[in-house]
This record gives C-alpha cells, sequence and structure tokens, in this order.
C-alpha cells in the first residue's frame, strides 16, 4: 500500500500545535473527523483505542518516527493521516528520542495485513534514504506529498 | 558457535512494532550477533526499524542466523517470539 494512497494532502498537518503525545494524537484525530474520515466513530472514541495501545508501547519506532495506530470496527478501509511536530513530542519512543513524524493509522479489525506493509515501507524509507531528513524540513504540505511521492516510487515493498 | 534455521512465523499477528519491539530488545539481551533474512535481505535483528522493513507477517519463513556464545540460547528465546509464544 502506497503512501499517497493513504495520505491525501487534506490529512497531512505540516506543524502540529499540541506539546504532548495525548495532544498531538487528538490534534490528527480531530482533523480526521473534520475531513469525514472516520465514519460514525467519535474522535473521543479513536483516540481512546490509540492511547490504549500505546500503553501496550510505544509507537515510537525511532528516528523521530511514530506509527501510532488502532483497529476499530466501524472503519471500513484503512486511514491515515500525517503529523509533523517541529519542536519535537516526548513519546517514549523505543530509542529514548523525541518523536517529529506522525504516521497515524486506522483499520478495520481484519486488515491487520496491511498495517504491516505500510510499515514496512515507512521503515524501508527510513532506514534506506533521508526520508527523516526530507520530512523534518519540509516547508509545506506539498513538500510534504512531494516526498511521499518520491519515496513511493524508490520504495519497492 | 554458529546457528542458522529456518523458521515459518506463526505469531498470529506477524512481526508488527510490538513482537517485532520484543525481538530486538530479546535479540539486544543476548551476547550473538542475529541476522534475520526474508526475500534475500539480511536485516541486523537488533534494530527494530531494520526488522519491520522486512515486512514479516504471520506465514511467512524466515532464516534466523545466531552468532555468538550464547547462541542456543538466543536462538531458542528469538524463535519463540517467531511463532507467537511473547
Amino acid at each position: 500500500m502506497r503512501l499517497r494512497e493513504i495520505l491525501s494532502d487534506e490529512v497531512i498537518v505540516e506543524s502540529l500545535r499540541a506539546s504532548d503525545k495525548r495532544g498531538v494524537l487528538k490534534e490528527i484525530v480531530e482533523l480526521l473527523k473534520a475531513k469525514k474520515r472516520l465514519a460514525d466513530l467519535s474522535a473521543d472514541k479513536v483516540l481512546n483505542a490509540l492511547i490504549e495501545r500505546e500503553k501496550f508501547g510505544s509507537t515510537g519506532i525511532g528516528k523521530g518516527i511514530a506509527v501510532p495506530h488502532a483497529k476499530l470496527d466501524g472503519i471500513r478501509e484503512i486511514v491515515g493521516a500525517f503529523g509533523k511536530s517541529p519542536r519535537g513530542i516526548e513519546f517514549n519512543a523505543l530509542d529514548g528520542e523525541p518523536v517529529h513524524i506522525i504516521f497515524l493509522v486506522l483499520s478495520p479489525p481484519d486488515r491487520k495485513d496491511e498495517y504491516i506493509k505500510i510499515l514496512q515501507r515507512i521503515s524501508t524509507a527510513a532506514r534506506k534514504t533521508n526520508f527523516c531528513r526530507f520530512l523534518r524540513n519540509a516547508k509545506s504540505i506539498q513538500e510534504i506529498v512531494d516526498i511521499f511521492q518520491e519515496m513511493d516510487e524508490i520504495v519497492q515493498v | 558457535m554458529k546457528l542458522r534455521k529456518k523458521i515459518k512465523v506463526t505469531n498470529e499477528h506477524g512481526l508488527h512494532i510490538r513482537p517485532a519491539s520484543i525481538f530486538a530488545e530479546t535479540a539486544k539481551s543476548h551476547r550473538s550477533t542475529v541476522v534475520v533474512s526474508k526475500g534475500g535481505e539480511d536485516v541486523d535483528g537488533r534494530s527494530i526499524m531494520e526488522i519491520l522493513s522486512l515486512g514479516i507477517n504471520s506465514g511467512h519463513e524466515v532464516v534466523l542466523e545466531v552468532d555468538g556464545p550464547d547462541a542456543e540460547r538466543a536462538m531458542s528465546a528469538l524463535e519463540s517470539i517467531l511463532v507467537g509464544n511473547l
């Protein structure tokens, strides 16, 4: 699954305002709700599912990237969003570093394969290219979109 | 001692973040080096980012190569994670 299939311009936040983990997740979920990506689910329900998942272990996978995720009944297809935090968020990430790049993924309970594919694409890009640095330095949504498109072309998974 | 084993992943959720993290931490807790191979690609088993980049799902086959003084213990512990005994 390519990044651009789930990350359209309207679900990208170039500069998150919140300064803590719960705050940035809330900010992104509220954007998804506003853009009608949550079907009949409330923003609170989705946020609580994400927070519960974080309690099992941080989705901060290192290099400043987090991939918060929740499986939800009521979500009919994979829903994604992206947010960037210039100041960095304490996310209890696995390498102890603050998170600047957040890929949020919601999926129906029976679509776990796609989540692993998305993780694969993101982590492959993070390993093999200057993906992280380019994203952190991007100054506009268009620049972020361009980076996603380039990664989708370069990274074969 | 160097050990090499082909393992079918039967962890029902595949290696998403949580099992990959447990795998990497388990690998790091041993003295042996750990290489995970899938589809011709080899990665460092102590790096969660590298493990995730393999996209290991339930039903996939991987090759685990462990080399060092505690290779047997490491192999046993890591195999357990891949077959779902967390």
